[in-house]
């Protein structure tokens, strides 16, 4: 009897019936869904996919490919809800990650994360793609620039959160950082908490921004980040005023030392610099010094050429030293060492072997001929040494 | 008399920016106690304002110091306009109000701090600054000193030397020199959210009017619980358990329940005997309750026929067969009658007043200033004072070994009330009434078990609309009173070996024998001989609200098992109407939730149900009802017999029964396996089977075809209609993923030593979850959700397995027509995955394990605790030693000109700080608690426009409860604690208008702060 009639509403249901099974499929959906742990739970594969940018359902496709429900025994649903659960605290954590002291300061209770983690955090939430790095390096830091930055991802195929992201971290180190005397790589590490590696790549750029270096220029296009990584670092260590080289201006620097950051390339040096244009005078001898010390060295097409065009290269070379006091000039170093050193060797077919040994005889045949000026000799052997240096680096195709 | 609070504001830090202008914020403090307010200087345009006030005093009345929150105020100063609110800091001073003597705080004070202040304990530190509009504001730095004045005058109204403890267990490092017994205390007031002010004041002042009115209620709750306990001669409240009955239009109902101890500091110098249930303030301890107590009894309503008791569901004995089962349940009020009489026939006693009244407000007019006289059946002769005591309640959990003589079984009362206006908030009478008579309908019960106390005692409302259904539950037990307790056995669950060795008295199946004669027994119940003695007779089944009494024999492990059911109820129905449909249909929905936890257990091839937690909730289109327990089987008792299928009707669904039955046969298989019943199970079958057809066997059978008529197999699921079908489907639980031990105790029963890790990491969670029930296969899709809910706990914490999840606690609201909202507490023990060395168990604990069954049941991190007190330097030094991984590498070494080495070290130092942990358990796993620092119970709200903007509501709850879990800790820290135990959340009321964009969330948290030491793996060995 009862079963009968329990029939007789399914029949009666049955137009419903289908609707029932369907809604139960998606109805699930539910209003609040949150876990929250007294320690922050972190997943560092979800928060990498994160800071790439990718959208709460994207990472969770990303990690359906990776085999995650399988492996767990898991539905989408459930994957889905813990990828939210996870996006919502890094949307909570931004704000803190934008002032990476706050986030381990002593007092802070909102977010109860271990050292370790917190590291990562910090040192993923600031991870920098060198391609994207490349293309922000030497434009100004302004909104109009961050609208620009599709273009950027559509270029470098990274997703165009994460540039903004990277954009965002650059112009906010750079705005703490610019004013902050002292080490810049320090300061950096000191505000941000940045491993040593990540603090200097933000450093290089900060240096080429503060000091405007031009970086676009066409030709300039076949460089990449870590050309600049080196060059920069280079200048910060040799020339800033902070580095510790003995030049004339070391009793003023003495004085100013509260003052100073290596953000500045030192103007003291570069006004000094004026003197080495003597050595256009004394081409026969340098080149005689550089020549015979060469001969033998090089093979004998590569020493020919540079016997021959000697004056060009030397003199570019001098000059750009005499010239680099002038802003101006300073801000076209990349651009002058380029057009006037890397591409008429390139024509003459050197081999970066080849730049390098010259180089090496070129500088110590300079302080020779400044014997009776030492000041100059340091000058000469200063501007020399991240000349060579990111001559050699950037010395590729 | 006074108190002196002294009041220092040192600084503030990450303010938000109240002047657009200038982005910056001209900030100032007001500190206000009771009526007094004192306010700083205003500290100009700054986010990170110092204002190093000097010490603001207030000199109140001690017991206004317990009522009323110390609140710190941030304003910012503006020339023009009103000052604008940055937010609060609602500050409990009752942490700070114990008197030395007792906490073992103060004296440790006295003797290592070198605080200024006399006796006076200090608060000090960073404490987050809460908007109920905008959530964390910054911080305040704060300095908080209280100079108390002793008090002993007769007629005070404060109870400062009173210390509360939520943990239901004896505290650590005390012991409980004698328990003077159930206190409880009801205040009710209007809610200010629904005054008429309400409608012109902004959101913001209502929320804050409510915020510190449920702070102050607190706060009198507690002083008045502790003067009760005074009165009482107690020191010390322990299981204190505080609920806000949000009734709405009607007001608001503040309860609080507790344990009065007298607790005394233990010093581990042997042992001491303790006279439980002290005699000696018998002639004041009777006064003072009764005089509340003995009000006339007169239903205000008169109408509210529907004031009507749910059955006692007397779990220890198994449903015989659904029909008498069913009528018994339904008609409570004819039930009470042949349960009374039994009583009063076995005993020979006129047993009060519950002679044969069937209308129940007269029963319970009778029955409530009557106490019984006549000694119940136990040996012990102080069981005299029981009848003293009114209520014999006892809201602990857990008791120290040898305690608990007998376990009776779960008792239960629930009333359906209607809510009216509550005209006098000065006489809370109406619903101290409502408690009265259902706290004596749960002591009948336990009377009609011949138990005489109620061990792990609850009480809990659901409320909707004009409706509200109250709940008492407890586990009606025999105890013994005159108890040698050795202290350490409390603390540190040493005592096994102590009971096993004089086996004769108490044999440790003890506890798990009836406590009630065979002839007595006033219901049909399935007896059998114990199966480690083979004298004591028990019950096929047994299940307590208790945590699973040390010294139990346990084989296998234990496991979650939870029955879920939801009924529909018609929403058109109103007011007596809607009390009558939903009193109705109780009965029913106990019995179903009795029959399906009864048959999942038999599932599981278990026998015994611990830590059982009921939970009926009622909304406007349905009623759902919740058990919760710990499954696990007892030695003592017999194996439980699968459920069987039938159908007797149709003939044609053979083929359909046969595979249900093959799924309850594989499930009971792999859950066999699961929880290592395998082994035990066979060597009952192999050594025992044979005794059991001895002669005792054939009697006991005979006694219970008698008792049953005739129904021998008692777990028949007859399948008449598809519905039926579903059940059977829901009794099949999916497996726990491996790696996972889910239980709802404090520890998993039978689980060995070594698996829980020597340095577990603690992670207590809230899981909040809110969707929709469908009208149709309601109860299905509760299933689905509950199940659901556990997957993606267990989904969520995947990558710290092997992981224990204990103490795990459901709640569940249906806050609208077809919501049902399902919150979730519990703390999750994982290894300390980061440095698997210390995982390595160290062979002695793990010897002690494995061989005796009972050092596995509870307190069982204890002993290796105790072992490590001498160590405790040791362990704080290597804590710091522990090389710090993360710092840099150091700059290129030719630039150090202007890098100062000081810099560096600051820096990582900080990074050092210790992390507070919160648990639901009374232990911290892997620690040891040295002080309890006091008692925090914290009421946020928390509204929000912006819903949409904050991530939704998903977004808005989960940046709130990671607020209040951060002002928590910032609490306990500043207390100088570094953990809370017995973290709770009672209250979790979000509301939602997605219409206007608005949120609003209500949650009640709170603990016992406790300062730990960590116990480090090199101690252990």
């Amino acid at each position: 009897m009862k079963y009968g009639r329990y029939c007789w509403r399914a029949v009666f249901l049955f137009p419903q019936f289908c609707k029932i099974l369907f809604t139960f499929s998606i109805d699930m959906e539910c209003s609040v869904d949150v876990f929250v742990g007294n320690t922050t739970v972190i997943d560092p594969e979800i928060y990498q996919l994160w800071v790439d940018g990718n959208s709460a359902h994207e990472a969770a496709d990303v990690l359906q490919k990776r085999g995650i429900l399988q492996q767990w025994g898991a539905n989408m649903d459930l994957l889905m809800s813990d990828v939210l659960d996870h996006y919502r605290t890094f949307h909570m954590l931004e704000k803190t990650l934008h002032t990476p002291l706050k986030l381990t300061a002593t007092g802070e209770w909102t977010f109860q994360i271990d050292g370790d983690t917190q590291q990562l955090l910090i040192e993923k939430y600031y991870e920098l793609d060198d391609v994207v790095v490349r293309e922000v390096l030497g434009k100004k830091l302004s909104s109009r620039h961050r609208k620009d930055l599709d273009e950027v991802s559509e270029k470098t195929a990274i997703s165009l959160r994460s540039c903004r992201r990277q954009f965002d971290n650059v112009k906010r180190i750079h705005k703490l950082v610019e004013e902050l005397p002292g080490h810049i790589v320090n300061n950096i590490q000191h505000n941000f908490l940045l491993s040593t590696e990540l603090s200097r790549k933000y450093a290089a750029v900060v240096f080429i921004a503060v000091n405007r270096f031009e970086t676009t220029k066409r030709k300039l296009q076949y460089l990449n980040f870590s050309d600049f990584y080196h060059c920069a670092h280079q200048m910060i260590e040799h020339w800033s005023s902070t580095s510790c080289h003995a030049t004339s201006m070391r009793n003023q620097s003495e004085t100013e030392t509260e003052i100073e950051t290596d953000l500045d390339v030192d103007r003291g040096f570069l006004h000094d610099l004026r003197e080495v244009r003597i050595l256009l005078d004394k081409e026969k001898e340098l080149k005689h010094l550089v020549c015979s010390q060469l001969k033998g060295r090089l093979t004998d097409k590569i020493y020919s050429d540079m016997e021959s065009s000697f004056k060009t290269h030397s003199r570019s070379l001098v000059l750009l030293a005499g010239n680099l006091n002038r802003s101006r000039e300073l801000r076209s170093l990349f651009v002058d060492l380029v057009e006037r050193c890397v591409e008429p060797l390139r024509q003459a077919r050197w081999t970066s072997r080849d730049l390098r040994l010259f180089l090496d005889y070129y500088t110590p045949a300079g302080v020779q001929l400044f014997k009776s000026d030492s000041a100059t000799a340091l000058v000469w052997e200063r501007y020399m040494k991240v000349i060579s240096s990111c001559l050699v680096k950037i010395y590729h195709n | 008399m006074p108190g002196k609070v002294k009041v220092k504001i040192l600084a503030g830090r990450n303010l938000p920016v109240m002047d657009r202008s200038s982005d910056t914020t001209d900030a100032y403090v007001e500190i206000k106690l009771g009526g007094i307010t004192h306010k700083t200087d205003v500290f100009r345009k700054s986010l990170n304002p110092q204002w190093n006030s000097e010490w603001f005093i207030f000199e109140v009345d001690d017991a206004e110091l317990q009522d009323e929150p110390l609140q710190i105020r941030l304003m910012d100063y503006d020339t023009y306009s009103a000052n604008d609110a940055i937010g609060k800091v609602y500050l409990d001073l009752n942490p700070l109000l114990v008197t030395p003597g007792l906490s073992g705080r103060g004296i440790a004070r006295a003797e290592t701090c070198s605080v200024p202040s006399s006796g006076g304990t200090v608060l000090s530190g960073w404490l987050p600054v809460y908007d109920t509009m905008h959530g964390m504001r910054g911080e305040v730095s704060v300095i908080v000193k209280v100079e108390l004045f002793s008090d002993v005058n007769k007629f005070r109204q404060s109870s400062c030397g009173v210390q509360f403890f939520s943990t239901p267990a004896t505290p650590y490092g005390f012991k409980i020199q004698s328990i003077q017994g159930f206190v409880k205390e009801l205040v009710v007031n209007d809610d200010p959210e629904y005054q008429w002010i309400d409608k012109i004041r902004t959101p913001r002042a209502s929320n804050e009017a409510r915020q510190t009115l449920f702070s102050q209620l607190s706060g009198e709750v507690r002083r008045k619980i502790g003067l009760k306990v005074l009165e009482l001669g107690g020191n010390a409240v322990v299981g204190y358990q505080q609920m806000f009955d949000l009734e709405g239009v009607t007001g608001l109902v503040v309860r609080g329940i507790g344990t009065a101890v007298t607790l005394a500091r233990c010093h581990f110098d042997g042992n001491s005997a303790v006279t439980w249930f002290k005699d000696q303030h018998h002639g004041n301890g009777r006064e003072s309750p009764r005089c509340t107590a003995i009000s006339p009894v007169d239903v205000i309503k008169p109408l509210v026929s529907s004031t009507i008791t749910a059955p006692v569901v007397v779990h220890g004995t198994t449903p015989s067969r659904p029909t008498p089962c069913a009528r018994r349940s339904s008609e409570s009020e004819i039930n009470t009658t042949p349960k009374a009489s039994s009583l009063s026939d076995s005993f020979g006693s006129s047993g009060g007043g519950i002679s044969s009244n069937c209308r129940p407000t007269a029963h319970r007019q009778a029955s409530v200033p009557v106490p019984p006289s006549n000694t119940y059946l136990n040996g012990v002769d102080v069981t005299r004072n029981l009848d003293a005591l009114e209520y014999p309640f006892l809201t602990m959990k857990t008791y120290p070994p040898g305690f608990i003589v007998h376990v009776g079984g779960t008792v239960s009362a629930r009333s359906v009330k209607l809510l009216d206006r509550i005209n006098n908030s000065e006489e809370p009478e109406t619903r101290d009434n409502w408690w009265t008579e259902i706290r004596m309908e749960v002591r009948s019960h336990a009377r009609a078990l011949g138990c005489s106390v109620i061990l792990g005692y609850e009480e809990h409302t659901s409320i909707s609309e004009e409706v509200c259904v109250l709940s008492a539950s407890g586990t009606a037990a025999i105890v013994k009173l005159q108890h040698e307790v050795d202290t350490k056995d409390v603390n540190h669950g040493k005592s096994n070996t102590v009971i096993t060795e004089d086996s004769k008295v108490n044999l440790p199946c003890r506890v798990c024998h009836i406590p009630y004669s065979k002839a007595s027994i006033p219901f049909p119940i399935k007896l059998s001989r114990c199966a480690v003695c083979r004298k004591g007779k028990v019950p096929d089944v047994l299940i307590a609200t208790i945590e699973p009494p040390t010294g139990m024999l346990v084989s296998g492990r234990g496991c979650l098992i939870q029955a879920r059911l939801c009924r529909p109820k018609r929403a058109e129905s109103r007011g007596d109407q809607q009390a009558k449909e939903i009193s109705d249909g109780l009965p029913f929905l106990e019995y179903e939730l009795h029959r399906q936890l009864i048959n999942k257990l038999r599932t599981k091839g278990m026998n015994a149900i611990f830590h059982l937690k009921v939970q009926v909730s009622i909304g406007d289109r349905h009623v759902v009802g919740i058990a919760t327990g710990t499954a696990l089987f007892l030695s003592a008792l017999p194996t439980p017999s699968l459920p069987k299928p039938s159908n007797p009707s149709i003939s044609s669904k053979q083929s359909k029964r046969g595979r249900i039955h093959k799924l309850l046969i594989e499930a009971h298989a792999a859950s066999q396996e699961r929880y290592g019943l395998n082994k035990q199970l066979n060597k009952v079958n192999d050594v025992e089977e044979p005794k059991w057809t001895d002669s005792d066997d054939t009697d006991e059978d005979a006694n219970d075809l008698d008792l049953t008529a005739g129904n021998k197999d008692s777990c028949v699921i007859e399948i008449d209609d598809i519905e039926d079908i579903d059940v059977i489907e829901l009794l099949i639980d999916p497996e726990t993923p491996e790696g996972f031990d889910v239980v709802n105790t404090e520890t998993v029963p039978g689980l060995p030593i070594d698996s829980i890790r020597r340095r577990p990491n603690l992670q207590a969670f809230n899981r909040v979850w809110k969707g929709k029930i469908p009208t149709l296969q309601a109860a299905r899709h509760l299933n689905r959700c509950f199940e659901m809910i556990l997957r993606s706990i267990y989904f969520k914490l995947r990558k710290s397995r092997p992981c224990v999840i204990t103490n795990l606690e459901f709640s569940v609201d249906l806050p609208e027509d077809d919501e049902i909202q399902i919150t979730v507490l519990g703390t999750a023990i994982t290894a300390f995955s980061k440095t698997p060395t210390e995982v390595a168990p160290c062979i002695g604990t793990s010897l002690r394990g494995v061989g005796s069954a009972e050092s596995e049941m509870i307190f069982h991190l204890e002993d290796d605790v105790q072992s490590a007190t001498s160590n405790e330097q040791a362990a704080s030094t290597a804590r710091v030693n522990q090389p710090n991984r993360h710092i840099p590498l150091p700059p290129p070494s030719n630039q150090g000109l202007l890098r100062t080495p000081g810099d560096k070290a600051k820096i990582f130092v900080q990074k050092e700080r210790q992390p507070v942990d919160i648990v639901t358990l009374i232990h911290l796993p892997g620690s040891r608690v040295e002080r309890y620092l006091g008692h925090l119970n914290f009421f946020f709200i928390r509204e929000s426009t912006s819903i949409r903007e904050d991530g939704g509501l998903s977004g808005f709850m989960q940046s709130f409860i990671t607020e209040v879990l951060g002002i928590v800790r910032a609490h306990v820290s500043a207390l100088g604690g570094n953990a809370m135990v017995s973290y709770f959340m009672t209250q979790c009321v979000l509301l939602h208008n997605p219409h206007k964009n608005q949120g609003q969330c209500l949650i009640n948290v709170g603990g016992d702060v406790v300062q730990a030491a960590r116990c480090t793996p090199e101690k252990d060995v």
